[in-house]
């Protein structure tokens, strides 16, 4: 078909099982019994038929920036988080879907577009549900947040209209507009937040079955979580969207072409420097102080 | 940038430099890439002797391995930030928790349909979903 796009599927002969719905909850009458994740993977995966303008790695890329998408209506309220790492103290904000508030609030200029703090009472609100929605956490890529074209896109279908789910975005520290208290951002393999918040998502609403999902470089850092997490983890699954996997190698070969080096790495250089103009006060007082 | 050195030279920041042995403001202004950025900011911040030993060390490829939830990697052979020879083959052959699904084509986070969709937030949506069959 045009447009029409491989997919390939990679896995190890034997992969975990998973028990299949019976024909009571709606599943199909065929299938019983069990079905391993490659299977599911394989079943559930929609056909890859994308626009045979955007012949390339590059234009896919670079589209949202080529021509205006969709604008993706998510809203949030914000709710900052002291962090209870004693290496790494510092807060980090994190965004929990909502629904269009009415009547609609004016713009908080201190925030990314449609995002709001709790009050107190909206937290405590927030908290004392008892349901058993599936949820979902999200992880932006590099120095983004949840307000990300991207990561709205995906989860509008999840959390309105007839979806059911809830969510939250974990902003890395730094990022949409969240102010920085201590020497340091967020690292490719800083998980201290996200465990933090997991384990309180799971106390605060033991019904709900919780799912992640990171994008490219919040993938890395998911990915790095869910490692460490092991046989404890507290996640029922996970997706993981353009991981670099390895980093190192990834720079190298970024390095190698012109466009890599003038284009990717460059603008990917510009969003580190704003946010370095933005908290570098910060970064480098609270540092000079505690030498 | 002009702008941006000007305000930062003007203001406190550039004074807590010569105290700070750490960070060197006037490097990390003049940094013009990712690793630059790392090299200067990342690496005096969490005590890395090099933005590669950062790299090494943040990696989540052999994390991979660890993880004992059912996870799907959503990869397009044709990202043109993160190369394909970076996606560990190998090991989603060797963990029964991880499955890769590489598509030929789709860019970094792109997978543009005709009419704007995004194939990817199906796939997301479909695998966490599991589709009601799970």
């Amino acid at each position: 078909m045009f447009g029409s796009v491989a997919i390939d599927f990679v896995a190890a002969d034997e992969t975990v099982p998973f028990l299949l719905k019976n024909n009571d909850h709606g599943g199909d009458a065929s299938v019983q019994g069990q079905i391993s994740l490659l299977d599911l993977a394989k079943s559930t995966t929609p056909p890859c038929s994308l626009n045979p303008l955007l012949f390339n790695g590059h234009l896919h890329t670079a589209y949202p920036a080529l021509r205006k998408t969709e604008d993706v209506e998510i809203h949030y309220k914000r709710r900052v988080w002291e962090s209870d790492n004693t290496a790494y103290p510092g807060q980090f904000a994190v965004d929990f879907v909502v629904d269009s508030p009415e009547p609609p609030l004016e713009r908080d200029r201190s925030l990314p577009p449609r995002t709001h703090n709790f009050t107190e009472q909206e937290f405590a609100d927030l908290q004392a549900s008892d349901d058993s929605s599936p949820m979902l956490v999200v992880l932006h890529g590099l120095s983004g947040g949840s307000h990300e074209q991207y990561l709205r896109h995906a989860l509008r279908p999840l959390v309105y209209g007839e979806g059911g789910w809830q969510a939250c975005v974990i902003n890395a520290r730094g990022c949409s507009w969240s102010k920085v208290t201590t020497p340091w951002l967020f690292n490719a393999r800083a998980t201290w937040d996200i465990r933090q918040v997991v384990k309180w998502l799971r106390k605060s609403w033991p019904k709900r079955r919780l799912y992640a999902v990171g994008y490219s470089l919040g993938a890395n850092i998911l990915c790095n979580y869910l490692g460490e997490e092991g046989e404890n983890c507290k996640i029922e699954a996970a997706v993981l969207v353009c991981n670099p996997w390895n980093l190192d190698v990834a720079n190298s070969l970024l390095r190698t072409t012109w466009m890599g080096d003038n284009i990717y790495l460059a603008r990917m250089g510009q969003w580190m420097k704003k946010l370095f103009e933005r908290y570098g006060s910060a970064l480098i007082c609270h540092k000079s102080n505690t030498i | 940038v002009l702008s941006s050195v000007t305000s930062l030279t003007q203001s406190r920041q550039i004074d807590q430099l010569s105290t700070n042995p750490d960070i060197d403001v006037e490097k990390v202004l003049n940094s013009k890439r990712l690793y630059e950025w790392d090299r200067y900011v990342q690496c005096p911040s969490w005590g890395y002797p090099t933005e590669h030993a950062y790299y090494r060390d943040a990696s989540s490829v052999d994390a991979a391995l660890n993880i004992r939830i059912p996870v799907l990697a959503l990869h397009a052979k044709d990202d043109p930030i993160i190369s394909d020879l970076a996606v560990p083959y190998e090991n989603f052959k060797l963990t029964p928790y991880v499955v890769l699904c590489a598509t030929t084509s789709g860019g970094h986070i792109g997978w543009f349909e005709l009419g704007g969709d995004r194939w990817y937030t199906k796939a997301v949506s479909a695998a966490i979903r599991g589709n009601g069959i799970i």
